[in-house]
């Protein structure tokens, strides 16, 4: 465990560098060293975000109704345990936040939260175990106008840990035409390197779950995608 | 206790002694320069605690300035090696600045205009005695999270101790000490200064609860080296102090009258009233300054500077639209690409809303 926890923190340091090497601005690089922890806590390791913010300054027109600069402030609580051979044992707990919050548009806020959850029984909800929902507890408080904020559906999503979580933000919220330096950063050896090293820990046990064959306790069809027959 | 000062100066610097003379705790020397194969030799048995060159030495016979003998006293493993704080004194402005950007060629601990100095002994004297007693406690304690007297509930970033150590920043008291000045102490990053706190709490630094919210905020304040001359705060402290006491809300999603409100609720200190919106500026999320106003700035706002080796735990600097549009040298010389072409973007489109 102890080797991944060394991995994770070089990583750590190596996405600084990469991020600063290709002078991207949406991330102040000292957050990257102050704000993602990787630390042992008994049999599991944590991988924490608290209170990373994002800066999107570029006109992207990323909402429908409106064009301006937005930051988001990510948070984070994933905590995993690996087994002798460093591969994923179990996720013990799975909690991300993104929150939209700032720009011109003051009072403007929006929410996306990515959750391990296995209450379907409860609810008769479709609930997959690993799952995203737009909106979310994050602005249950905030006015919201004429748009309701429903608590469904929640669409499955692969779990992350905090370099995915930057990567799924890079992706999705830093378009190309504005941004045109991540071209350059996913096409880098070292930033792939990172990714590739979180995928095959999170994503390939997930996807690997959708094979009929599988027989795990969690990544199975039925927990994964629960309105799969 | 007193230390030691030696200055030099090729020329009759009975003012700056005198003036130097007014810290009680100083023993002031004068010395013209000699012969340059003497003079290291001579400073380093004089026992001195700090010496102040006046960068012209060429006065008569010499033909070395102060960098030279500077250099002669810095050299580990030579001869002269002497480590205490070197400070340079010019009344050339050039010359000390070329040296305070330089701060990295690591021969001079501070740089000083003369008439600045004459018109403010009492400030630098207290400087100086704060780099020699820097130097001082650095020396009876090696651990940095000693130095820095890090408080309980603060985790210093592995990085800034991993960097301390290397021998570049290890090698002498001098290299400890312009480490932590001027990569730790001065820099945004884990430390932050008042106009940076007020920024992030919302509160502006006139209000008159404002020393009564910063005695709150004490057991987060910097209390380490060069702490009396660089009053500083524990930025992950005042993330602690907010969530601890004020809310959980993290607070850069509030506006400024949103954590002053929460401020006022929790603390009971009324007398505080949350910075106004700087001229073109429309987001009150402040979390930083403008490094030519020093106002506070919310990030999202903010023209990036480009800053040579910057370190991990150091913040990204940021000038502001108003600061651009008052002809800011700091953008002309230090602004990104990116940040250039953002501001002549929203510059046009301010231009077409007219």
């Amino acid at each position: 465990m102890q080797a991944v926890i060394t991995i994770l923190n070089t990583y750590k340091a190596q996405m600084q560098g990469i991020l600063k090497r290709h002078a991207c601005s949406v991330v102040d690089c000292a957050d990257i060293v102050q704000r993602i922890q990787f630390v042992r806590k008994q049999d599991c390791i944590n991988a924490e975000i608290t209170n990373l913010v994002v800066n999107l300054k570029e006109q992207a027109a990323l909402c429908f109704n409106y064009g301006g600069s937005v930051s988001l402030a990510i948070n984070a609580n994933v905590s995993f345990v690996v087994d002798r051979f460093n591969k994923l044992n179990a996720i013990r707990k799975h909690e991300i936040n993104i929150l939209a919050f700032g720009g011109s548009c003051s009072n403007c806020h929006y929410c996306w939260h990515f959750d391990q959850d296995d209450s379907s029984a409860k609810k008769n909800l479709a609930h997959p175990y690993y799952h995203m929902h737009c909106g979310g507890r994050g602005i249950k408080d905030k006015n919201s106008g004429e748009i309701l904020l429903f608590k469904a559906p929640r669409i499955a999503y692969p779990p992350m840990d905090p370099f995915l979580c930057l990567h799924f933000i890079f992706h999705n919220f830093c378009e190309r035409k504005c941004y045109p330096k991540f071209e350059t950063i996913f096409n880098d050896n070292d930033y792939k390197t990172i990714i590739k090293f979180s995928q095959d820990m999170f994503w390939e046990p997930y996807f690997n779950g959708f094979s009929a064959e599988s027989s795990h306790e969690v990544f199975n069809r039925n927990k994964l995608f629960p309105m799969f027959v | 206790m007193t230390y030691n000062i030696l200055l030099i100066d090729d020329c009759n610097a009975t003012t700056i002694a005198n003036q130097l003379k007014r810290e009680t705790k100083f023993n002031v020397s004068f010395e013209k320069p000699h012969s340059f194969a003497e003079m290291p030799t001579m400073v380093k048995n004089g026992n001195y605690s700090l010496v102040v060159i006046d960068f012209r030495l060429t006065n008569g016979n010499n033909c070395y300035d102060a960098p030279a003998l500077a250099q002669a006293l810095r050299t580990p493993g030579v001869m002269s090696f002497y480590d205490v704080p070197i400070i340079l004194i010019s009344s050339e402005s050039k010359i000390t600045s070329f040296y305070k950007q330089m701060s990295s060629c690591k021969l001079f601990d501070y740089s000083i205009i003369k008439e600045k100095y004459l018109k403010n002994p009492d400030y630098y004297n207290c400087m100086l005695l704060d780099i020699i007693q820097a130097y001082d406690f650095i020396k009876r304690h090696h651990k940095l999270c000693e130095i820095l007297a890090v408080p309980k509930g603060i985790h210093l970033p592995d990085i800034v101790e991993n960097t301390f150590l290397l021998p570049e920043h290890s090698s002498s008291l001098h290299e400890n000490a312009i480490f932590v000045l001027y990569q730790i102490v001065k820099p945004i990053g884990i430390l932050i200064g008042e106009d940076v706190l007020a920024a992030r709490l919302g509160v502006s630094k006139n209000s008159a609860d404002w020393e009564a919210l910063k005695n709150l905020l004490s057991s987060y304040q910097y209390n380490g080296v060069f702490s009396t001359m660089y009053p500083r705060w524990w930025a992950q402290g005042v993330e602690l102090w907010w969530d601890k006491n004020i809310s959980k809300t993290f607070l850069r999603q509030l506006t400024a009258e949103e954590r002053v409100q929460a401020i006022i609720q929790k603390t009971g200190l009324k007398k505080m009233h949350a910075i106004s919106l700087p001229a073109y500026a429309q987001s009150c999320r402040f979390w930083t300054i403008c490094q030519t106003t020093l106002k506070a700035l919310d990030p999202l706002e903010g023209f990036e500077l480009l800053q040579s080796n910057l370190y991990p735990w150091q913040e990204q600097e940021y000038i502001s639209f108003e600061a651009i549009l008052q002809g800011s040298d700091k953008y002309k010389k230090y602004a990104t690409k990116e940040a250039k072409q953002r501001f002549r973007q929203l510059e046009k489109d301010a231009k077409c809303k007219q």
